[in-house]
Order: C-alpha cells, then structure tokens, then sequence
C-alpha cells in the first residue's frame, strides 16, 4: 500500500527557466578526471 | 581525439605527441563515457527516459566534458516537462563548448520569445503552486492547478504522476489509471509510474473498473446517524430524546449535588443551632440542679433545724409537763392526795428541772414517802384490830 505523504515528498518545486543560467555553478561537475588529477596531486605531495 | 591537457591530436599511444603528458586516464574515462553515451541513446529511442537518464549522468560523470551525451540528456529532460533541467544542462554544455554547439539552438528555441518564456515559467509556477496546496492539504486546489499546468506542458511526467497520486488517495484509482498510462507513453519504464500503476492494479477489475468494496454488516455510527436524519420525525424525536438525556444529565451532575451540599449545610446549620441550644438547656439544668441541691441542703439544714427545735419543744414540752405534774403533785400533797400525788411525781423528770425545782422534788417525794408510810402503817394497825375482833366473836 502506498504512502500517499511518503509520495508526495518526492515532488520538489522547480526553479524557474532564468536560474539556469547559473545552473553550472550549482551543480557538482566533477568528472573522474578530476578526481585522478586530484589523486596525483596528491601523490606528488 | 584531442588531449585533455593541451588539446593537440592524440594518436593511438597513451602519450600526448605534443605536451608529453600521459592521457591512458583520460582516455579510458573517455571511451565509457561513450560507451554510455551509447547506450543511453538506445534507451532514449525507446522511449526509456529513465534508464537512458541514469547512462547519461553516469556518462558524464566519467567525462563532464561530453557535450554530445549531455545535450542529449537535455533533450530527454525537455522532453519529459523538466524545462529547467533541460536549459540547465544545455547551459553547461555551451560554457565547455561554446562554438558549434547544438544546445545554443535548443535554447534559443525555448527562450527565443517571450511569450515562450513567460509560458514557460507559468507551467513551472503553477506546478509549484500545486505543490504547496498539496502541503497545505487542499488537494482539490491542487488538481485543478495541475490541470492548468498540462495545458502549458502537455508532457510534464511528474505532473501525470503527481495528478495520479492524488486520484489515488481518493479512491478514484480508474481516474489514476488514466493518467498513469498518459505517464507511460513518456517515460516507459519509470519506476514510479510502475509502482503506481502496480497500486492501482489492486483495486480494479479486468476491464479497468473499480472494485467495489465488501458491504459492511455493521454501519459506522456516521452511517447510522445518516440513516436517521432522512427520517425527519424520527430525528426530532431523537434529538428530543437527546435533549432529555443532556437535561438528566445536567440535573444529575449538576443541579442535584447543589441542591445536596446546601440542604446538607442547613442541616448543618440546624445541628450546630440545635447543640447550641441543647448545650444551654444543659447548662440550665445544671444550674437549676445546684439550686436544687442548695435548696434540699437549705431545707435539710431547716429541717434539723426545725429537728433541733423539735427537739427544744418537746424538751421544753417536757419540761413543762414536769413542772406541771411537779405542781400538780404539790397541790395533791397539800390536798393530802399522798397516792395520787405519788403518781404525779413519778411523772416528773427531775432532770428537766431546775436546781430550787430540784430540791422542791425531793422534799416532796420525802414527805410524800412519810406520809404514804404512815398511812400503811395506820392502816396496818387498824387491820389488826379488826381482825381480832373478828376471831373474838
């Protein structure tokens, strides 16, 4: 049986067209390139 | 494929020719990027939004940089109604590749008017809005927003998915159906469009019909108080009955204790006058008891008193009488009444009298002695005398 309030906790409002323009400093966009970059940095340390 | 580090042609060695650098990292992050990539895009054709979704971002996880996959992924974003993620992702994708990039013309077809913008971001805000009645409870509010929102988005998933779940709560789980099979042309294989229509299966027939629920034996006393209203008389009746019972119930708490407590402080009041009069009463008597016993002491002393005087008066009583028969047996001496006046003396009590009394008695019962004596003896000697005469003859 469903939980109509556990459900309904999945919907998130949504920002509007004009905030995704700053889209790219919101999200994560690390690839796992830099995570290898990081794990040499950190080697050379 | 051109180097990571400084974008010079890369051949097939895992050293770039130009800065030297090993690329063997980046170029296998590269080759599955691509390969999801590749298989996101199989899912895509299929109409596997969800699944073709997951590749993506799993794709550009492993190179942030494809903007092949992440276009891609924008346009199955617009596709299923999320507008936003759509210009968010084709954003991203121009700020790595800003020339020759097809997501400036896919932006440019959603921001290109404003009316375009401005519908847009109605659907969007009037999804919000649905959001906050479904958290203030007003669901009916809610339903008619998302009605709103799919004339402007007619292929919002969540929207279909939102408006099912809301069907489903009240029982309506036809009316969900419908709904959840709009949701399924979209995105075929979403897995909360599954769970849904799974759940709604439950409660319908073959046919898609609902399934009516067991009748109850017994009503709920809603029901019962329903059936009851449609019988007008019988409900004025009841509610007379009603009002009766609360009456009862007023008088039996309420008024009935009252009425109790205060005959209960009068009977109080009563007692406590009652002791009080009862506790005078007592001293009274008590009172009265003393001057009983003051005058029985009073009279107790009168009477011996009166005793005493008794006693004076008879002795004084006495007294006289002897002096009486002291006199009386002097007057019989006189009158040479010895014998009498023996008698008389004998009466006399020698002690009543006084000291001259005294002596008087006893010169008197001398000389009456004498004189008593002498005639016994003059009546002896002429006693003899007879008798000789007598014996003579």
């Amino acid at each position: 049986m469903l939980n109509f309030e556990e459900e309904l906790k999945k919907f998130e409002p949504s920002p509007e067209i004009e905030e995704a323009d700053n889209a790219i400093y919101q999200q994560d966009l690390t690839d796992i390139m830099d995570i290898a970059e990081q794990l040499v940095e950190a080697s050379r340390r | 494929m051109k180097c990571y580090y400084c974008g010079a042609r890369l051949n097939r060695t895992n050293t770039c020719p130009a800065c030297r650098r090993n690329v063997y990292v980046w170029k296998r992050a590269k080759f599955v990027s691509n390969f999801l990539y590749n298989d996101g895009l199989e899912l895509a054709k299929r109409r596997d939004f969800t699944g073709a979704t997951e590749s993506l971002v799993t794709s550009l996880q492993y190179d942030k940089r494809n903007t092949t996959a992440r276009n891609l992924l924008g346009l199955i974003y617009y596709e299923i109604g999320e507008w936003y993620q759509a210009a968010a992702q084709w954003n991203i994708s121009l700020s790595y590749e800003p020339e020759e990039n097809p997501a400036a013309a896919y932006l440019e077809e959603l921001q290109d008017s404003t009316s375009q913008v401005e519908q847009t971001n109605q659907a969007i805000r009037k999804y919000n809005q649905c959001l906050q009645y479904c958290q203030q409870k007003n669901y009916d509010l809610a339903q008619i927003q998302l009605k709103k929102v799919f004339e402007l988005n007619p292929n919002f998933l969540k929207g279909y998915q939102l408006a099912a779940l809301l069907q489903m709560r009240e029982g309506a789980f036809d009316e969900a159906m419908n709904l959840l099979k709009q949701a399924a042309k979209i995105d075929r294989r979403n897995p909360d469009t599954r769970a849904y229509i799974n759940e709604c299966r439950k409660h319908l027939t073959k046919d898609g019909k609902l399934i009516e629920p067991e009748k109850k034996k017994t009503k709920s006393l809603k029901e019962l108080f329903m059936g009851f209203q449609d019988r007008v008389v019988v409900a004025a009746v009841t509610n007379i009955a009603i009002g009766v019972v609360a009456g009862l119930a007023v008088f039996g708490f309420l008024i009935l204790p009252a009425m109790r407590h205060s005959n209960t402080v009068q009977n109080s009041k009563e007692l406590i006058a009652a002791n009080e009069a009862s506790a005078a009463k007592d001293q009274q008597i008590t009172s009265l008891e003393q001057q009983i016993e003051d005058m029985q002491k009073q009279v107790e002393d009168m009477q011996a008193q009166v005793d005493t005087e008794k006693g004076n008066t008879d002795s004084v009583l006495a007294r006289i009488e002897s002096y009486n028969n002291l006199i009386t047996a002097y007057d019989e001496v006189n009158n040479k009444d010895y014998y009498y006046a023996q008698e008389d003396l004998e009466k006399v009590n020698r002690d009543d009298l006084d000291e001259s009394s005294a002596d008087a008695y006893d010169a008197l019962e001398n000389k009456i002695e004498r004189n008593i004596q002498a005639l016994e003896e003059e009546s002896g000697g002429s006693d003899e005398e007879s008798s000789g005469d007598d014996s003579g003859e």
